[in-house]
């Protein structure tokens, strides 16, 4: 019951901004330079913080490949400190599984086998964490598999149906798995932990040193072998890396001789030390965080399909000046990018060749976020574009003026009298490009 | 031995429509996938999803759920038995060791980690990457 208490504790606090979950905003403070423990997607409107495994795989799949080192020091300091312990007590994803656990039904019990499958995580960690992003510079797990993410996502689709019609094949797929491994789990227990999750793969190595975490007497032990067997992880002795140090193997030993490393009493005053915590975060990021930090997509007028945009000038990155009202006549496509997203790299190429094609009739500006990690420039020196590239400036003025999103790429093209016919959040492909260049013609 | 046969019955059902329900709701998407993306070929401005059509498919579920819901709640009135499979030759027993050094260590490391990443930069890469998500990375589009 503790157990479940802290479980439930560490996801709200992990998800303090709960009006995210209703309005479809992402929380955009500096808390979310700090990576919670736990499997928590980043791009869950309620979260606060990052999620480990997305900063590691984003920082391995970076354009200039920085090493990180902040992200390791932090899973590692999580590892030594906790291990497994994240898993078993402040894991949201680990409270969802051990939830539907509890739906009444058959179920499948540890073997020989589940130990067998239960390597199959380290081959996930190292395939879709470590080499994908390193060779195709791609979160791959993020983008494949993580069902913590598909979860965040529908969650982002309910508030934000102008979202609805990127979705494609990965979210097919994505859902599909999620289905799948949320049947599983009702049958199986924490089939994604056992199986699957390469954060707990991770916390796995440091599990035989970790400060807190269970241990067992071995002066005390006889033997019986009651705590392996009660068991419901892939354990083969007590606080190996299977073991989430849940604690409940304490309960089924006569000899008493598994106990706490450092054991801290959950009493009155602690609660209320931990209560008092968690109503300042709600507080904090649900009343006092104003929404500046956020851009809000109500504000803006003028950029809904049919409407013109209000004028803007902005420098571009070869020294020279774009004016929106300058191009009347024009067909004018803005992208919206970043050099750490890899979709949006993926599709300038689209957007260069459609202008080299319509030059006279096109005008093509690639705006850069204003959150600048490569140097867009640095980029660009490498590329032989030929469209125009921006950065946007620290007041987000573009973003606010198209209606800009908290995700990328975003694609707005205007008619040669200046109105939106298109305003879209997701990828395009060069043959939506070329139907969108003759519907707006 | 009647409250086991009830339990079994109850269990059963629930095991079930679990099944159902979960290969319904994939098939549902497969489908919405399936019929639209013809549609998307022809005209690629066309939303596979839509909320109308979401909404056609899995209301189709709703009663479904809503049984297994009913079910289960009458299901934890019964105890949930998982015996292991697990051979005590299987078990290990190691000799623990003491790791506090090795803890000081790591901490220490993890720590100069953490300072390096915030002056390298790579502790804005984080923020700037979670506040400005990338569609395509978390399996959007």
């Amino acid at each position: 019951m503790k157990r479940k208490i802290i479980q439930l504790y560490s996801a709200l606090l992990f998800n303090a901004h709960l009006k995210g979950l209703f309005n479809g905003e992402l929380y955009r403070g500096n808390t979310k330079f700090a990576c919670v423990p736990g499997l928590n997607c980043y791009s869950c409107p309620a979260a606060i913080g990052s999620c480990p495994l997305g900063a590691l795989q984003n920082a391995l799949a970076s354009v200039n490949h920085r090493i990180s080192w902040y992200v390791l020091g932090i899973i590692a300091l999580y590892g030594v400190i906790l291990g497994r312990t994240v898993c078993g007590w402040l894991c949201p994803f680990g409270l969802i599984q051990e939830l539907l656990y509890k739906i009444p039904t058959h179920k499948i019990a540890k073997s020989k086998f589940t130990r067998l499958i239960s390597y199959f995580k380290y081959i996930i960690l190292f395939v879709l964490v470590i080499f994908m992003p390193l060779y195709f510079a791609m979160p791959s797990f993020c983008k494949y598999i993580c069902p913590a993410g598909t979860l965040s996502a529908i969650n982002l689709l309910s508030n934000n149906s102008d979202m609805l019609p990127m979705l494609g094949i990965f979210f097919t797929s994505k859902f599909i798995i999620m289905i799948f491994l949320a049947l599983v789990c009702i049958f199986c227990y924490r089939s994604f932990c056992r199986f699957i999750c390469p954060l707990g793969a991770i916390y796995g190595f440091f599990n035989r040193f970790n400060v807190i975490g269970v241990k067992l007497n071995e002066n005390l032990c006889n033997h019986c072998g009651q705590c392996v067997i009660k068991c419901k992880m892939d354990v083969r002795f007590v606080g190996d890396h299977e073991c989430i140090n849940c604690g409940e193997c304490a309960n089924v030993c006569n000899q008493k001789a598994i106990s706490f490393k450092k054991y801290m009493p959950v009493n009155r005053v602690i609660s209320v030390i931990a209560l008092i915590v968690l109503l300042i975060a709600l507080i904090f990021y649900n009343v006092k965080d104003s929404d500046d930090k956020q851009i809000s997509r109500d504000l803006i007028i003028g950029s809904e399909i049919g409407q013109k945009l209000p004028d803007f000038k902005i420098k571009c990155i070869d020294n020279t000046d774009f004016q929106l009202s300058e191009n009347l006549g024009k067909i004018v496509i803005i992208n919206l990018w970043a050099t750490y997203c890899a979709p949006c790299i993926k599709e300038l190429p689209y957007f260069d060749a459609l202008y080299r094609e319509h030059e006279k009739n096109l005008e093509i500006i690639a705006v850069h976020s204003s959150l600048v990690i490569d140097s867009p420039e640095e980029y660009l020196k490498k590329h032989d574009f030929k469209i125009k590239f921006a950065v946007d400036t620290n007041d987000n003025l573009i973003w606010k003026i198209v209606n800009g999103s908290s995700a990328m790429p975003q694609t707005i093209i205007l008619n040669r009298n200046g109105e939106v016919i298109y305003n879209q959040i997701g990828s395009v492909t060069p043959e939506m490009l070329k139907k969108l260049y003759q519907n707006a013609i | 031995m009647k409250n086991e046969i009830l339990r079994k019955i109850i269990f059963l059902i629930e095991a079930v429509l679990s099944g159902i329900i979960a290969i319904w709701l994939s098939a549902s998407v497969v489908m919405i996938y399936r019929e639209n993306v013809i549609l998307k070929i022809e005209n690629p401005l066309l939303a596979i999803y839509t909320p109308e059509i979401i909404y056609e498919k899995f209301s189709q579920i709703a009663p479904l759920f809503l049984i297994f819901i009913l079910i289960a709640i009458a299901g934890l009135f019964f105890r949930i038995d998982t015996k292991s499979k697990i051979n005590r030759e299987f078990m290990l027993f190691p000799v623990r060791k003491n790791y506090k050094f090795l803890q000081i260590i790591l901490i220490l490391v993890s720590f100069v980690l953490i300072l390096a990443g915030i002056f390298n930069g790579s502790a804005k890469d984080v923020l700037y990457k979670a506040i400005n998500i990338c569609t395509e990375c978390i399996g959007l589009g």
